[in-house]
């Protein structure tokens, strides 16, 4: 008998083979394409108006750089503000707190505009050579609904090749990946890269709707030093210092962290130096995206749960307290959460012809103790809804969390 | 848009020795490996437009 290396091929097996590589092309295809579609949003029944980007900034119509805005009004004369979440598309509390409070919010006073996909474009690959999942899910009442992961730079294929060395819109020499960095290209150039017209797209919608505070949600690996953390612009240092103690009373450990003069590019620095306007920038830990991680899985996304991380914790090497908890989404969800209260609420201290007041938003230990999904609506799209939430117990991992930490280890 | 073209025509004339690769082949191992060569190098071709 011949070994299997020698099995003789005929026709049929020409065919056989044609037609299965056919079915594997059919089925990447359909994976790969489903990337390029964003997730739904089912905004609140508060929405004043939802635009997109290219309003603001028409250069980016018909791009994959387009994004939707959505725009609350109350029905008092107040303040603005601008909250942005992916603006890194691997960091996905920063999408995920953006995207509660779309389908949450109802303004009572003043003005909020939400871009839960700063980088549209971002959202439409992987992060490369990291195995990263394409996608994870999120238990809500009645189902699972499910979020593209997507990477920290502007798509490759959307904006081709990157130079050796990038010199920023702000002035900055970087390295050359750094040209697809949304967060490094602030303020941007209305006729430069994709990634360059999203910021200025995004510097509009501050000049053109009258923001008076930007806060941009964001994540990073439990191992760099600047983390649960509010960046501030010296604008905004007041209000920073005033959340911050606000936050240490709620049992929530935030640092503030200035943001360097030197460091140019990002939304904390320019949307104050060029946007004229209070910025702030918050970080919560994500293990997934971090370098000591195991496994990148979509249950990492969700449970924030590493063996990696916990040895690195027992060591010392983390910048976080980390425990057989983890950290789940949500609880890095309530802490930004949290955290955009208490920034509104020291705004009101500051500055009260300012203040931005609102309801509808679960509290943050509701989100911490039953899930974020409780609190998004139904995959379907389901009617309106007039409670804070309730139904399923929280995803995977997004249950009972840790009590008030302790300080940085 | 005449190089994207010349890159897609270059493309679909290697895609076509594959096809008649797999056909002419006598080791069905060989017949099944190029078969997936021939769907990779299509997608990265057409899928990453």
């Amino acid at each position: 008998m011949k070994g299997i290396g020698h099995w003789r091929g005929n026709r049929l097996t020409a065919a056989a083979s044609l037609l299965l590589g056919a079915m594997i092309g059919l089925l990447s295809v359909s994976a790969f394409r489903g990337m390029w579609e964003p997730d739904p949003v089912f905004p609140s029944p508060w929405l004043t108006r939802k635009a997109m980007l290219a309003d603001y900034h028409p250069a980016l119509k018909n791009t994959p750089g387009d994004t939707e805005v959505f725009v609350f009004e109350g029905g008092e004369p107040g303040g603005s503000l601008l909250v942005t979440g992916g603006v890194h598309a691997n960091e996905a509390a920063g999408f995920m707190a953006a995207l509660l409070l779309v389908e949450n919010l109802k303004v009572e006073k003043g003005k909020v505009v939400v871009i839960p996909r700063a980088n549209a474009s971002a959202f439409t690959h992987s992060e490369p050579q990291e195995g990263s999942p394409q996608r994870y899910g999120i238990e809500v009442p009645g189902g699972v609904r499910s979020f593209r992961l997507g990477a920290r730079l502007t798509n490759p294929v959307h904006q081709w090749p990157d130079p050796s060395l990038f010199r920023t819109p702000a002035g900055q020499i970087v390295a050359g990946a750094e040209a697809r960095n949304l967060n490094r290209c602030f303020p941007g150039r209305p006729r430069g890269s994709l990634t360059e017209q999203v910021a200025w797209g995004i510097l509009e919608v501050i000049r053109q709707e009258g923001i008076g505070l930007g806060i941009d949600l964001h994540e990073s690996s439990p191992e760099y030093p600047v983390i649960n953390a509010i960046v501030f612009h010296e604008k905004a240092a007041e209000m920073a210092a005033v959340a911050q103690m606000d936050l240490q009373f709620e049992g929530l450990d935030f640092r503030l962290e200035a943001s360097p003069r030197n460091l140019r590019g990002l939304s904390h620095r320019e949307w104050g130096d060029h946007g004229g306007i209070r910025a702030l920038l918050l970080e919560t830990p994500n293990p997934v995206q971090g370098r000591l991680k195991g496994r990148p899985t979509p249950e990492l996304v969700v449970t924030g749960r590493d063996p990696f991380y916990l040895k690195a914790a027992g060591l010392g090497r983390l910048f976080i307290p980390y425990d057989t908890a983890g950290a789940p989404l949500s609880w890095r969800v309530a802490r930004h959460l949290a955290a955009v209260e208490a920034i509104l609420a020291s705004l009101e201290e500051v500055e009260p012809d300012l203040a931005v007041a609102w309801s509808g938003l679960p509290e943050w230990r509701a989100v911490v103790e039953q899930g974020v999904g409780a609190f998004l609506r139904p995959g379907t799209g389901g009617g309106p809804r007039t409670d804070g939430g309730g139904g399923v117990a929280g995803q995977a991992g997004g249950g009972a969390r840790r009590p008030p930490q302790p300080g940085r280890p | 848009m005449m190089l994207q073209l010349a890159y897609r025509l270059i493309v679909l004339c290697f895609a076509a020795f594959l096809v008649r690769y797999v056909w002419e082949e006598k080791n069905v191992w060989n017949q099944v490996g190029a078969a997936v060569v021939l769907v990779l190098f299509v997608l990265r071709a057409f899928l990453w437009k």
